[in-house]
Formats: structure tokens, sequence, C-alpha cells
């Protein structure tokens, strides 16, 4: 398969060996960003011209350096890093947001279709600018794709007869499988297409510059800040539906609030970097081990890990085979997976 | 004082009706138990209690106001629920649980008042959790999840609690246990609680009055000796029965095997 376009429904109940949480401490978070800060410098640093983190926070902060240097970190690297850390902190919220909904440490930001219609999106703009009919940015169409998805598997979860939370999951294996088959469809119908649109959908940041970073700082954001205003009512959703309504939350509401929010987050990465896989399945995880599960700290939390993971393996995607770029998404699945199977084996989630 | 009255409930799920025609009253610092044989409808009742489904017919009123038209945050002010076989799948800490159940006096958004950790103070005292506070829900025993539960209504500082089997799968210490608990609680605080309960010997040994469900009716109400008398063990269970005191003056219930005679064909 092209793109993850299968939903995870599997069930996998939580459990996670914690005497205390390490979140009761204020250092952790401190320390957390500075490990952040780090991750950011360091990333400045790689490249075809690789810099110490010395030289960079010395053209960082604007000391008289080599003006090759200071064109490195200002014009090309410290908008792709700014951009690389900021889709890593969206999809990880978005992530944490899906997870908190179906209460299923499996679920993913792309859990109700919002890589289908990105891909579609995508696909179409790709397809159509070839034929010089109409020029969209192909970042703007798997934006729109992805919302566009979202929503109709919304409206369809909301009229299914399997309840809100079964129905959005079950519209969202179906409505993801048709839009790849219409994209399949779409890419054998039309030559020279396949390239542009694999390369894409397998995300990555190459020449990602400061206009791609407001753009994406203009829109996630938002949505992460709802999730985050939506900690409390995650929480109280983590005890079932019936539970979470016996505390006065209106359901409908939050779910239908956490899937704008988690989708806006969602589509914002989408829309600078392609469709990513694994940082928003394996950042809340992780971060949920090591900080426990309270939502108010967990949204941040994971929004630094999936920053540091996304950096670590764009660092990866450049310099591995520099000067040829490989696809980000080909990285984060193979630190991703692997890992996740370590914890698996761990025991941190059981059953 | 608070009470509730149900007058003629008609209830059911997509037309298929499972209660037709149940009243009920209950009363502050009394333990009303809902009793009868599986599917006869106990969650059902306190759902409908509960205002998380409209009856078909009939009105809950709770204090004279009509739970249809509480607003969810004013319902849940005045009902705590603890629900059947509850469990969080995250590891929040006892005391965040508890936290939760100050949603409808604080709203989702707002920093906690002193007010609202005082109640979540009270809530972990009364359940004896101020030790657990900490500690993650995934590390208790099933008895102390249950009170967990119990602490996050109790947080809500509700008239009514409501609770759904909140003895079923624990151990023979843990039920009693619980079950002093909820009685104290209920004594103490004025409350008024309503439980749906299986096991009947516990039912009768713990409950003020008890309701038997039965053909989607109330079929008899009334203190444990009104109620689980012989003729109706024979009718709704086809079991004989029969209920003494036990040696501490407390209601025990026996059951002795399934009848000959009986004609019943228990769902």
């Amino acid at each position: 398969m092209l793109w993850r376009l299968s939903p995870r429904i599997y069930t996998l109940s939580y459990s996670v060996n914690s005497r205390s949480f390490l979140f009761r401490n204020p250092l952790t978070y401190l320390g957390l960003g500075l490990i952040l800060i780090v991750g950011l410098v360091v990333s400045l640093g790689v490249g075809a011209v690789s810099l110490t983190p010395h030289e960079v926070l010395a053209a960082l902060s604007g000391a008289p350096v080599k003006s090759s240097h200071s064109t490195i970190v200002w014009d090309f690297r410290l908008a792709r890093v700014l951009l690389v850390a900021l889709c890593g902190a969206s999809l990880a919220a978005a992530g944490t947001g899906f997870q908190g909904l179906f209460r299923n440490p499996l679920a993913d930001p792309f859990v109700v279709g919002a890589s289908g219609g990105a891909a579609l999106g995508a696909t179409l703009a790709v397809i159509l600018s070839r034929a010089s009919v109409l020029s969209i940015p192909i970042g703007f169409a798997g934006f729109f794709g992805a919302l566009l998805a979202v929503s109709l598997v919304y409206a369809l979860a909301e009229s299914s007869s399997y309840g809100s939370v079964a129905g959005l999951l079950l519209a969202g294996v179906a409505l993801s499988t048709l839009l790849a088959a219409i994209v399949s469809l779409l890419l054998l119908l039309s030559t020279g297409v396949m390239q542009e649109v694999f390369a894409w959908s397998l995300g990555g940041f190459s020449g990602r510059s400061w206009s791609h970073f407001w753009q994406t700082l203009l829109i996630a954001p938002i949505g992460i800040a709802i999730l985050w205003l939506m900690a409390r009512p995650l929480d109280a959703l983590g005890g079932g539906d019936e539970s979470a309504a016996a505390l006065g939350l209106n359901l409908r509401q939050a779910r239908f609030i956490v899937i704008a929010g988690a989708s806006l987050a969602t589509a914002a990465a989408v829309a600078a970097g392609g469709i990513i896989g694994f940082v928003g399945l394996i950042a809340p995880h992780l971060s949920r081990l090591l900080f426990g599960a309270k939502h108010a700290y967990l949204i941040p939390a994971s929004m630094i890990m999936g920053s540091l993971l996304l950096l670590l393996a764009d660092g990866l995607a450049r310099t591995l085979m520099a000067p040829l770029e490989l696809p980000i998404g080909v990285f984060t699945a193979m630190i991703g997976a692997p890992f996740f199977l370590i914890l698996l084996r761990t025991g941190h989630a059981r059953r | 004082m608070t009470h509730i009255i149900a007058n003629q409930l008609v209830l059911g799920y997509n037309g298929h009706s499972v209660i037709n025609g149940l009243s009920l009253t209950a009363e502050p610092g009394e333990m009303l138990g809902l009793i009868g044989p599986n599917g006869a409808g106990k969650t059902t009742v306190l759902r409908a209690l509960n205002g998380l489904i409209s009856p078909n017919q009939g009105t809950v009123l709770i204090d004279d106001q009509d739970v249809q038209k509480l607003s969810a945050s004013a319902k849940a002010r005045t009902i705590g629920m603890v629900p059947q076989g509850e469990s969080h799948v995250w590891p929040l800490s006892v005391e965040e649980v508890v936290s939760l159940g100050r949603a409808p006096h604080r709203g989702w958004l707002l920093p906690f008042s002193s007010t609202d950790r005082a109640a979540v103070d009270r809530a972990l005292e009364l359940t004896s959790l101020s030790e657990l506070r900490s500690r993650s829900i995934e590390k208790l025993s099933g008895g102390e999840r249950q009170r967990v539960m119990i602490a996050r209504a109790l947080a809500q500082e509700p008239d009514v609690l409501l609770l759904d089997e909140p003895t079923a799968n624990l151990d023979v210490q843990q039920q009693i246990l619980l079950l002093e608990l909820v009685r104290k609680l209920t004594r103490e605080g004025k409350l008024i609680a309503v439980m749906a309960i299986h096991d009947l010997a516990l039912a009768a040994r713990y409950c003020d009055r008890l309701l038997l469900l039965f053909n989607g009716r109330d079929y008899a109400a009334g203190p444990p000796e009104v109620v689980l008398t012989s003729q109706n063990m024979q009718a709704v269970f086809g079991v004989e029965a029969e209920l003494y005191r036990d040696p501490y003056g407390q209601w025990a219930l026996t059951v002795q095997t399934v009848s000959d005679n009986s004609v019943l064909v228990l769902e």
C-alpha cells in the first residue's frame, strides 16, 4: 500500500509500570524543553555543510560570523527545522486527541480518513496542474482533502446506527479504503504522476521555507489549542461514554470539538510535510508512559516528544544519503516501529 | 429534602420496551435496591433515573424537578453515578479521576478553586483513599477501584447516588466493605442511594427497601421481608428460598433448590 490508509481499530488494554509519574516534577518539563532546544540546535547544524552547535548559536545570536553560516542558518535551515518541529508537535497533539477520543492507544492522526482525503487531494492537484487545467499547490490540496474526508466520515458516523465511536472507526476504514482505491485508479490512468504523488505522500520537508512555516503556524496552533482546551473532557472520556455523560459532559459536542481540533492540526502538518506516519501514534504512547495520562500534561509532553522524533527523522532523511534526500515517513516508521515493538515486548502495553 | 419520585415509567430502546409502567420513590438516607432476573431492566431504570435515556412515558422527579428538563451539569450536581465495571483506560492517578467529579461545578476549562480541592479531599477521605491519591488507578485492586468511582461521584456533591452492580467482580470481603461504605455514606450524608444489585443476600442485608423488577414492572416493593417472600422467589426466580435473621441479626437468604413444580421459563 502506498499510504497508511487502514485506521487501527484493534483494542489494546493499556497498562503502565508507574510508581509516580515524572510530570509531578516541574523540572521534568524544563528538562524536556531544554532537550528540544538542543535538538533544534543540533538539527540546524546538520546538512551538506555541517556546523558545530557553537557556530549555530553564534549565527543565531547575530554575533559576527561567516556570512555563509548566517545564510545557511537563517535562510535555509531555521525555517525548515522550526517547521519540522511544529509538524511533529501537531501530529503528536492530534494523535493524543484521537487516542483519547477512541480510548485506544493505537489510534493515530489518520484514523478517521485524513490520509485518504489528503492523498486524493494531492493526486487531483498534481493531475490537474499537469493537464494545465488548474494549478493548486499540492500541500493546499492535501489540507482540504484531509479536512473534507474527515468531515464526511464524521457526518456518516453521526447518522450511523452503530453509535458514534464505532461509527467513526467503521466509516473511517470504509472511506479510507474507498479513497485509496480512487487514488490508485487515478494514478494508473494518468501517466507520469505516480512519482510525484508517491514522494509527497511519504512525507518530507525538502525545500520548505519561511512561507511554509508561517502558513503552518497560522493553522496548527489553533488545532493544538482546541485539543489542549479539551484536556479535561478527554480525561473524562477515558472512563467510557456513559461515565463521562454522568459527569455532565455533552458527548456529541465534545467529540465534534476534539475531531475538529485534531483534524485541523493533522491537516496543517499534512499541508506542510505530506502524510507522515507513526509520529502521531508513538509520541503520545511514549509520553503517557513517562508523564502519565492526564491530558493537560500529556498533550504538551507529546508535542515535545513528537517534535524531537520528527527532527531526528528529518535529520536522518537529509544526511544518510546526502545530497539525495529520503522521504521522512520512511524514517519515522524505521525509528518508530522497532521502538513500538520493544515497548510491546517489555510489557508496558499488555494484553 | 430531596426525594426521587418516578411515575409510571415506560422505558425502552428503539421501540422495544423493557419497562412497562414502573413507579418508585426513594427518600434521603435510604438505600433502595433494584433486584430482578437478568434482563429485567435494572440498568435501564438507573439510566432513566440519571436522565441518560428519556422515558417513553412517565417522569422521573428529583426534588420535584423533571430530570429530563435539567441541564447536563445541573443533573450531574444532583446525581452521582457509579457505572458498572467502570475502568478508565488510561493510567490516571486516583486524585485525577476523583477530580473529574468537580466538572459539574467547575466546568471543563476553569482551574480548580479551593472549594473544588476541598471537595476532592473530602471525597478521598470519606472513601479512605487519601493515602492512595497519587497511585495510578491501574495499580489498584477491584475494591479500591470501585471506591475511586464512588469518590468521583461524591466529588460531584450529589443528593442521589446511583450504583450499578457495585459488588460485581469483588471478593466477599470487598463486597461487604463496599456496601458498608455505601450505607455509611448514605446514612451520614443523607444521600439517596439507588443500587442495581444481583446478589439477593447482599441486597437483603444492606438495602432498606427493595424493588423487584419482573416482566417489565415493579413486581414487588418494600422492605426485604416483604419483597423476598417464598412466593415471590418462586414466581420470579423459580427457586425455593427463605429469608431469615442470621445469628448477627441481619437478613440472610438461603436458596434451596430449583423447584420441581416450577413451570417458569426464565429468560
